[in-house]
Parts: C-alpha cells; sequence; structure tokens
C-alpha cells in the first residue's frame, strides 16, 4: 500500500513535470515554470525512496541489494539528460557513488582496513570516471553546462579518496599518499588557475591545506603544531583571495 | 555600524539584486553593466562555498593562534579577555576593509564572542554555581545581540534571541516569559521589517528574532512541552522543587492553544502577505501535528497519505494560481519573482533596492529603464547613482 501510493505520488509528480516540460535537447532548455523543476525533484526523490522501502520490506534484490542504488542512479541519469536537471544529475551522480560505497562496504563485511583501500580505490576511480564525464559532455556537445557537475562531483571524489591515503597512521604508506595530493593538487590548480575556474580552484586548495596539516602533524606536536596550523590557514586564505582577484580582473 | 560599512553592503545589496535580475532577464547586460559601474565593488566578492572555506580557514587560523600562543591550559580569564579584545580589534579592522563579506570577518567575529563567553565563565567560576550559570547566559545574549548590532551579521541576531530565552527559562516565571515576551517580539520584528532606514543584515537579524521568538512562543504553550516541563527543566535549582504540578484546566488550555497558534501564524502570513509569517505558520503546524501524532498514534497509512495530499493541495494552489487572471489572486503569484538564484525576489535585496531607489509615486512616461541617476541612502548612509 505504501509502496504504491509512493510510486503514484512519484508518477503524477513526473507526469506533470513531462507536461511541462520543454522537448528533448542536448543543449541547455528553459524551464517553462519554477514549479516544474521542484516537482520533478520531489518526483526524483519520491522514486528514489520508492525503491529504498520496496528494496528494505521485500528485498527483491536479496544479498545484492545495493544494486538498487546502481537502479536509481540510472533512472536518475535518464530523468536529468530528458529533463535537462542539474539538480538531479547531482542525485544521480551521488546514487552511482553510493552504490560503489554501499557495494564495497557489503562486500568485506563491513568497515576495515582492506574495506577501507578498496573503498579508497572506488573513489579514486569514480572521481576519474566523473572528470572523464565532463570533459566528454563538452567534447561531445552532449549537455556541455552538466560538466561542472561532473568534474566537481569527481574532484571532490578523487581528492577525498587520496585524503583518505594520506591520513592514514605513521606506519602506512601515506607519505606516498602525500606525494600523490601535491602532484594531483598542483595540476588541478595550474589547469583551474589557466582555464579560470575558481570552485575547482578553491577545491585543490582546500585538499593541499588538509594534506599541509597532516603533514605538519607528523613533524610538530602541541602548541607548535597549532601555531603552523595557524600559518597554514593564512598561506591558504592569501592564495584563495588573491587567486579571486586575478581571476576577476582577468575575465 | 559605521557609514562607510552601511554604504558597502547597500552596494553589494544592489549588485547581488543586478545579477539575480540579469539572470532572470529582467534587465539586458547593458543595464547590469550600467548598475555596476554606478555600484563599483567596494568588496572582495566571492561564491558562498568560497566564504565557507574562509570562514572554516580563519577559524582554524584563529583557535591555532590562541593555542600555540596561550598553551592549553592558560591561567585566569585575562588571556581569555585578551584573546577576544584583540579578536574584536580584527573583526573592526576586517569590517572596514575589502575583506569584509568574505567569512574573514564573520569568523573573527564569532570567535571574539566565543573567547568572551568563556572569559567570562571563567570568571565567574559558571561550573560551580547556578547563578554563575545565569550570568554567563546573560553575558552571551547581550555579547551577541552588540556584535550583531556593530558588525551587521543577521544571524548573530538569532544567537542572541537564543540565549536570551535561555536566560528567561532560568526563572520560575520562565514559561510566562517565553509566551509574551515571544508574542511581543514577534510583533514587533515584524513591524521593524518594514523600516527603509533599517540596513538589511539588520532586517536579517530581525527575521531570525522572529523565527526564534515563534518557536519560543510555541514552547511555552505547546502541550508536549508542558506535560515534559521542557522549560521548567532550564531554570536554576528546578530538580531541588520536587514534582511539577501539571494543572488540568492548565493542560486543556495549552492543548487548544498548540491546535489554534499555528492557525493564527497562518492566518497572519495570509493576511498580511509575508511569506516569513506563513511559513513559520506551516513549520508550527508540522510541529503541532508531530505532538498529535505523539499522542494518538498515526499509522504510516495516514501520514502517507496526509503527505499526499499536502502535495496535492500544493500543485492545485499553483494550478489555480497559474490559471488566474494575470497570474495573480487575491494578491499571490505562483510566477518566480526575478531572483535566479532562488526563484524569489530576496526580502533584502528588495529593501536595499527599494531603499537604493527614490521613492516614485507616479509611474514614468517611459517605461523603459535607463540608469540616469539618483539618490539612495538609510541606516546613517547616504549616496548618489
Amino acid at each position: 500500500m505504501i509502496a504504491s501510493a509512493l510510486g503514484l505520488a512519484a508518477v503524477a509528480c513526473l507526469v506533470y513535470a513531462f507536461r511541462r516540460s520543454p522537448d528533448f535537447s542536448w543543449g541547455p532548455t528553459v524551464s517553462p515554470h519554477i514549479a516544474a523543476d521542484y516537482v520533478l525533484l520531489l518526483g526524483a526523490l519520491l522514486l528514489g525512496s520508492d525503491f529504498a522501502y520496496v528494496e528494505r520490506q521485500f528485498g527483491v534484490l536479496g544479498e545484492r541489494w545495493p544494486y538498487h542504488f546502481l537502479v536509481v542512479a540510472a533512472v536518475y541519469f535518464v530523468l536529468a539528460y530528458r529533463f535537462d536537471s542539474r539538480a538531479v544529475l547531482s542525485l544521480a551522480v551521488s546514487a552511482f557513488a553510493a552504490w560503489r560505497g554501499v557495494s564495497v562496504t557489503t562486500a568485506f563485511g563491513g568497515p576495515g582496513e582492506a574495506a577501507f583501500g578498496a573503498l579508497r580505490a572506488n573513489a579514486l576511480a569514480c572521481g576519474a570516471f566523473f572528470v572523464a564525464a565532463g570533459f566528454a559532455s563538452v567534447r561531445f556537445r552532449r549537455k556541455p553546462h552538466f560538466e561542472k557537475v561532473y568534474v566537481t562531483a569527481g574532484l571532490l571524489l578523487f581528492f577525498s579518496g587520496i585524503l583518505s591515503g594520506a591520513m592514514q597512521g605513521s606506519r602506512s604508506s601515506w607519505l606516498l599518499w602525500e606525494v600523490a595530493l601535491g602532484i594531483a593538487g598542483a595540476a588541478v590548480l595550474a589547469i583551474a588557475w589557466k582555464l579560470r575556474r575558481p570552485v575547482d580552484f578553491a577545491i585543490a586548495v582546500a585538499a593541499l591545506w588538509l594534506g599541509a596539516l597532516r603533514m605538519t602533524g607528523e613533524a610538530l606536536h602541541r602548541e607548535s603544531f597549532f601555531l603552523a596550523a595557524a600559518v597554514w590557514s593564512i598561506a591558504a586564505i592569501v592564495v584563495l583571495v588573491a587567486a579571486t582577484r586575478r581571476m576577476r580582473a582577468s575575465r | 555600524m559605521k557609514k562607510a560599512w552601511v554604504e558597502a553592503e547597500r552596494a553589494a545589496e544592489v549588485r547581488d539584486a543586478a545579477r539575480d535580475w540579469k539572470q532572470s532577464d529582467a534587465i539586458d547586460a547593458a543595464t547590469l553593466a550600467a548598475i555596476e559601474a554606478e555600484f563599483p565593488a567596494r568588496r572582495v566578492e566571492l561564491a558562498k562555498a568560497w566564504k565557507v572555506l574562509i570562514f572554516v580557514l580563519v577559524s582554524v587560523a584563529t583557535n591555532g593562534i590562541q593555542v600555540g600562543v596561550f598553551g592549553f591550559q592558560p591561567r585566569g580569564s585575562g588571556t581569555y579577555f585578551t584573546f577576544a579584545a584583540i579578536l574584536v580589534a580584527a573583526t573592526e579592522v576586517l569590517r572596514g576593509s575589502r575583506l569584509a563579506g568574505t567569512g574573514s570577518d564573520a569568523a573573527t567575529s564569532f570567535w571574539a564572542v566565543n573567547y568572551l563567553t568563556l572569559a567570562f565563565a571563567v570568571l565567574l567560576e559558571a561550573g560551580k554555581t547556578a547563578g554563575a550559570i545565569t550570568a554567563t547566559i546573560a553575558v552571551v545574549a547581550v555579547a551577541w545581540a552588540a556584535a550583531c548590532w556593530r558588525w551587521g551579521f543577521g544571524i548573530y541576531g538569532a544567537f542572541a534571541a537564543i540565549a536570551g530565552y535561555l536566560f528567561l527559562a532560568r526563572f520560575p516565571f520562565g514559561r510566562l516569559a517565553w509566551g509574551f515576551v515571544g508574542a511581543a517580539l514577534c510583533v514587533m520584528s515584524v513591524a521593524w521589517t518594514g523600516r527603509r532606514r533599517w540596513t538589511s543584515s539588520r532586517l536579517r537579524a530581525l527575521t531570525g528574532v522572529f523565527v526564534v521568538s515563534a518557536l519560543a512562543l510555541y514552547g511555552a504553550i505547546n502541550l508536549y512541552f508542558y506535560d515534559h516541563h521542557a522549560i521548567e527543566a532550564l531554570s536554576d535549582g528546578w530538580r531541588s522543587r520536587g514534582p511539577w504540578p501539571v494543572r488540568p484546566d492548565a493542560r486543556l488550555a495549552s492543548a487548544i492553544a498548540t491546535a489554534v497558534v499555528p492557525v493564527v501564524f497562518l492566518a497572519w502570513g495570509l493576511r498580511a502577505r509575508r511569506r516569513l509569517v506563513l511559513d513559520t505558520g506551516a513549520i508550527l503546524a508540522a510541529f503541532s501535528i508531530l505532538t498529535l501524532e505523539y499522542y494518538f498514534r498515526f499509522g504510516s497509512l495516514e501520514i502517507t497519505l496526509f503527505g499526499v495530499a499536502l502535495i496535492g493541495l500544493a500543485l492545485w494552489l499553483n494550478r489555480r494560481l497559474t490559471r488566474a487572471p494575470g497570474g495573480e489572486l487575491h494578491g499571490f503569484t505562483a510566477s518566480p519573482l526575478l531572483s535566479a538564484e532562488s526563484e524569489t525576489l530576496s526580502p533584502a535585496a528588495a529593501l536595499a533596492a527599494a531603499a537604493a531607489l527614490p521613492a516614485s509615486p507616479h509611474r514614468p512616461d517611459d517605461a523603459d529603464f535607463s540608469a540616469g541617476g539618483g539618490q539612495y541612502g538609510g541606516g546613517g548612509a547616504t549616496g548618489t547613482f
């Protein structure tokens, strides 16, 4: 009954949005009314809730239950492209990443050293995949305005993966991850600077700042560490503010 | 607030509003350029995500310096007073600089108030006596209110109001005070939001005070809060007074008020065309339904059907408003009001723009806008464009 009610509400919302949406186009389309955008989002969320409810109550996929995230992601991708909705695309990207994360954790029977390693690898792969999807969107002119959603999500996942390696204990290979963070961070900074992309620039600065704090924590302790953290923070602020002004001035 | 800060804030509000109008195609690129030329950026303009990042960075830097210089366990309250004074000075400098509004001044002011609170708590030995706790809460309320008034961070108005209600709750008449003060501040804050000479940051502070006061008023009359003595539990030495008496007549009055107060807010919002009041009424109505659910326990089916009914009501209302002549019904419209970000005209931007433009009782002959000049002022600031 509940599943049917949720499903009916979701379908009603999607039909409402469909009737008010412009025809499909690979370029950006103009929404006729704000209500249609919100109703579409509501419909997508209700649909996701319905899938989750059905899976939880009836166990349709059994032990492969994490695949329901993939199903939700696929439906969201279709909706995002059909209705030209970046909000729904964000949901699709999140559902896809959740599928990988939950699948890995379930496969290893819960959190642990091996699970963290696999999780990290998946985060890095997902991040790279999303960034590639962003480039492909622009390169092949298939919803090029979706590129920012893909690249931002990709960079966040990619740097999260590297940082999780760098944040490991002192006996691990954390230093190698720090080196990787330095290289990846410098590359993203350079590209973001050249392309005048402040959001990507800020993500890289934040990641490098966290990496610098981790490295400092290995060398300094107590009060001296806090002073060093203050210095790193001020340095990051100076870089961010100066970069913004230069990027704005050169536009 | 200093005159120059008010002018900079107004210029930023007008620039933001103009960009929203451009994004909504209400004005063209030339008009946007003209407005931006007349209101040049006096501050570094950053996206919200950057402001949050800079707030975090400055917070880490601030606390890092505090621990690095003064150590983990400074002796006495003097250290905290000194550090709070340094942060107050830093905020004053930042508010007057191009870095105002980047998140850096918000962070220094936020930690200034927190370290001042900590200093008073240490000085009064707040952990030892109930009176010291009450005095510290009073200091917190005054500090947030002063910070809000001086530096113009709207959210600090809400913080001050929260601390103020916690202070009132310390006394035996706490529930009564929440009811009366809450109702009075609700009415006053809504009335004051119509003042054009107030800066938009202070109007935002009034919004925060209104929401907190509405919640305080509702907390004073809500049946669940009455039955569970939620306000009395915050008072000084309430456990030593023995069992709290529950009077049947007061309980009945509380039950009726739980149902009536949200309706009053909704009716007020509809009648006054104030979305803030309407939204607050909707939130209070949701709390009343939760209260009802606590006492009568609905099934999941009823809750689902209720949610579906609300969705249906929203769609029906949207349909009626969209199909009404001119897209308007009794002063309500479903049309987006020129803001690309929120799809509604931000009240702060509207008021800033209203304050920036000269009063125009008659429709001008030429309906097309051109940036020909004018005057703006209010909140101690004047200027021309």
